[in-house]
């Protein structure tokens, strides 16, 4: 960590601020319980009666108030929150469902006080002076907020105190501190409190120093809070600096009344139904225009456009596309070519997979756009002084070109990702496309290929035939011992033949035998007489050759 | 970026400050895209930091006389890896990269060869389109490989010409007519694999170069690959810096 770190809402702030100097604002924190649970809940329809938890794959972020009576924990691993309760509802963790889901409470809350500012989805923050006044005393602002809440669906608790971490933790115990009992509500508390108020990029390093005041005997806020300023900096660092103001209820941050704007959506209702590229593409042309009107109405420009299509089956397709601010953004003719690609791509892949029996692929029948990331125009900043940003432009230009010359599909980009077969590191996706990043390079993976990687990896293996010197067949048994010592390779053709004069291997690579797609193969790496380098497998008793190292 | 310094002695002279300050100016719209570069080969440049040549490895110099200057066409036929080190410096530099029609190239081999994916195009199988896909990557793109594509030698002459006229460097791995620099692996010689142990670690590519310009005068060496190093051993070997015995082919 470094000092230069500020992670909202409590970063550690500047080290000069003289203390005890002015009393922080009011503020308001508005909290919703559980959070991502709620949210999961929500989507998945999940009755709310029923335990349930949200996982990061391996462990809990967070567990419903039915789950938390039965004992289930935050950051219990999977299986023993399912010992412990069987019934567990387990989620998958998604941060932007969290986010987009939290919008509607967002707007509910917002007509009761406008500017608020979202700290993280389950966590609003607003300034509470102004609007305690406006409407009659600050209780009367939270109950109006819990009801503006309830409202959307949610329950809401609203806690007021100096200052945002005290809003936070007032929020946390449904408290409205009196201005200027801050420091005497905080005193009782224990620092693990703190954990609650920083942002979630800030955790691990909370979670430290909490961990060490503990052990120090430092337990509550009010010890924090009684000890020098300048030696709980200089013993504990930044992060120990906005600890002591958090706990003196005196971490003053003015709320950052930002909020991203909603996303905007068009779509339109194809009376008859689309069958035929051309048919999509007047549709397209309109569709974009409209999205375009919006937009430039609106003053704004967006970071992403969702496309998403009904078929007659009822089948949605969905797939978002990257707008380059770089290429002038979101004209309605590039806005048209990337839904005509698209719908174009639809229908003939549709085509391609009927078989000669099947009916007709299914026309569509609704088809909208969104509008996602939408700033303000003038808010993105392009590199105009960069380095190397005309070539960017250039080339971004010329991979479009094309794009609209072969369709988008038949332009790929590739991204190395974690496998252990040659094929499984190198994702492709094509050129412009928003495609989540696939297994993670910097994990171990164990059974991978040695490098250097072949340059040249066949798309389909060639079967071959790998002779020994018995002349026959090389087989590999399950202890990886070969049948007889490689000499010769018959090439596809069945006549052309080149004699081995070395190889490495065998090394096996067994996967995903859990699955329906699971892999079995054993490497070899083999040269042959004339020099050249080759990959070979063998898989079900059958050699391929599957790259060359050329 | 073309470094001006104005010296004091010539601070009263106005005239040449208003060409240092034009001079930058240029310098940056060429960067940012504002301006092209000029490409009449009147107008080109010369000077070191120019652009009319992309970075190579240094080990790869005496493979390609000159560098790999843009506007060029240079074929590498027999080994997919020599493409991929010749263009990784250029690509690590800031350059584009766009392959067309090598449906079976190796990326993690580019990756691992200094290649930056994030810039590199593919274009697996450009289909009857090949000379307009073509074209319009020469257009925007540094450097173009072009590999397994239906062209006839007229659209071969015409891209080359295009190549020259956008400063973009075209890659071939088939043989093609013109072209100004011709590098043939003849052999390849593989190390580290014995018989059922080790792996394989470097390899040395015996290459050869015909060419025009100054590619004209043959020349025949080794070329050590390995990982992404690499090394260059003419045959003969160097004495007193000076390299002896290379073996005139063109």
């Amino acid at each position: 960590m470094t000092a230069t770190e500020t992670p909202s809402p409590g970063g550690p702030p500047s080290l000069d601020l003289p203390a005890g100097t002015s009393r922080p604002r009011r503020t308001a924190a508005l909290w919703v319980p559980d959070w991502p649970v709620i949210a999961a809940m929500q989507v998945e329809q999940v009755p709310a009666h029923l335990p349930a938890a949200v996982h990061d794959g391996h462990r809990l972020v967070a567990a419903s108030a039915p789950a938390r009576r039965l004992g289930v924990r935050r950051g219990m691993r999977r299986r023993a929150a399912q010992q412990v309760c069987p019934d567990l509802v387990l989620l998958p963790a998604d941060p932007g469902r969290d986010v987009r889901e939290f919008e509607p409470v967002v707007l509910a809350a917002e007509t009761v006080v406008a500017g608020l500012e979202v700290t993280r989805p389950g966590l609003v923050l607003l300034p509470a002076a102004g609007a305690g006044r406006y409407h009659g005393s600050e209780q009367a602002l939270a109950q109006l907020l819990v009801e503006a809440v309830a409202e959307a669906g949610c329950e809401a608790q609203v806690g007021m105190a100096d200052g945002v971490g005290a809003a936070v933790i007032a929020a946390r115990a449904h408290a409205m501190v009196p201005s200027g009992g801050t420091a005497s509500f905080l005193a009782g508390r224990g620092v693990g409190e703190l954990r609650h108020v920083v942002a979630p990029d800030g955790v691990a390093e909370v979670d430290e120093l909490v961990d060490l005041l503990v052990r120090l005997g430092v337990r509550t806020l009010g010890d924090l809070a009684a000890l020098p300023r300048r030696d709980v900096l200089a013993r504990f660092g930044p992060w120990g600096q906005w600890a002591h103001q958090v706990a003196s209820g005196q971490d003053d941050r003015p709320t950052a009344l930002r909020r991203p704007e909603a996303d905007v959506a068009v779509d339109l209702d194809l009376d008859p139904p689309v069958e035929t590229v051309e048919q999509a593409a007047f549709v397209a042309r309109r569709l974009a225009g409209r999205l375009h009107t919006v937009m430039v109405e609106a003053g704004a420009g967006c970071g992403r456009v969702q496309i998403s299509a009904t078929t007659a089956e009822g089948n949605e397709l969905v797939r978002t596309w990257r707008t380059d601010t770089a290429l002038g953004g979101l004209s309605v003719a590039r806005l048209t070519d990337r839904v005509r690609w698209q719908l174009d791509g639809w229908l003939t892949a549709q085509q391609l997979r009927r078989g000669d029996g099947d009916p007709p692929p299914a026309p569509l029948t609704r088809l909208a756009l969104r509008a996602e990331e939408v700033v303000a125009v003038g808010a993105e900043q392009g590199r105009l002084w960069g380095q190397a940003a005309g070539s960017d432009l250039r080339a971004h230009r010329a991979v479009h070109r094309v794009q609209g010359l072969l369709g988008a599909e038949a332009v790929l980009s590739a991204r190395v990702q974690g496998g252990r077969e040659v094929r499984d590191q190198v994702q492709l996706v094509p050129w412009g496309d928003a495609v989540p990043p696939g297994r993670r390079a910097d994990a171990p993976w164990p059974g991978r290929l040695p490098p250097p990687a072949p340059a040249t990896v066949l798309p389909v293996p060639q079967p071959v035939q790998l002779c020994g010197t018995d002349g026959r067949r090389v087989e590999i048994d399950a202890r990886l011992i070969m049948s007889a010592d490689p000499a010769t390779v018959w090439w596809p053709d069945g006549t052309s033949q080149t004699s081995v004069t070395g190889w490495a291997g065998p090394w096996p690579v067994v996967q995903r035998w859990w699955s329906n797609d699971p892999r079995r193969a054993v490497y070899l790496q083999v040269t042959l007489a004339d020099g050249r380098a080759v990959l070979l497998a063998l898989r079900d008793g059958v050699w391929s050759l599957e790259a060359r190292y050329d | 970026m073309t470094a001006v310094t104005v010296r004091p002695a010539e601070h009263a002279d106005r005239a040449a400050r208003a060409a240092a300050a034009r001079a930058v100016l240029a310098s940056a719209e060429e960067r940012t895209g504002t301006r092209r570069k000029p490409w009449r080969s009147g107008e080109v440049r010369r000077s070191a930091d120019d652009h009319t040549v992309l970075p190579i490895a240094p080990a790869l110099a005496p493979l390609l006389p000159g560098g790999l200057t843009r506007g060029a066409t240079v074929t590498v036929t027999g080994s997919t890896s020599l493409v991929l080190t010749m263009l990784g410096a250029a690509s690590a530099a800031g350059s584009w990269v766009a392959v067309v029609g090598m449906p079976a190239v190796g990326m993690l081999a580019a990756h691992q060869l200094g290649l930056a994916l994030d810039r590199v195009v593919l274009v697996p199988d450009p289909g009857p389109d090949g000379p307009r896909v073509i074209a319009a990557l020469v257009d925007g793109v540094d450097a173009v490989v072009v590999g397994d594509v239906a062209l006839a030698d007229a659209d071969r002459r015409r891209l080359s010409a295009r190549a020259r006229e956008r400063s973009a460097v075209l890659v071939a791995t088939t043989p093609w007519p013109g072209a100004s620099v011709q590098l043939t692996v003849e052999r390849t010689r593989w190390s580290g694999v014995g018989r059922g142990n080790g792996r394989l670690r470097d390899r040395v590519l015996t290459v050869s170069r015909a060419g025009r310009g100054s590619a004209a005068r043959g020349w025949r060496g080794e070329v050590r690959l390995h990982g992404g190093e690499v090394d260059t051993v003419p045959h003969g070997g160097v004495r007193d810096g000076v390299v002896v015995g290379l073996e005139r082919v063109g």
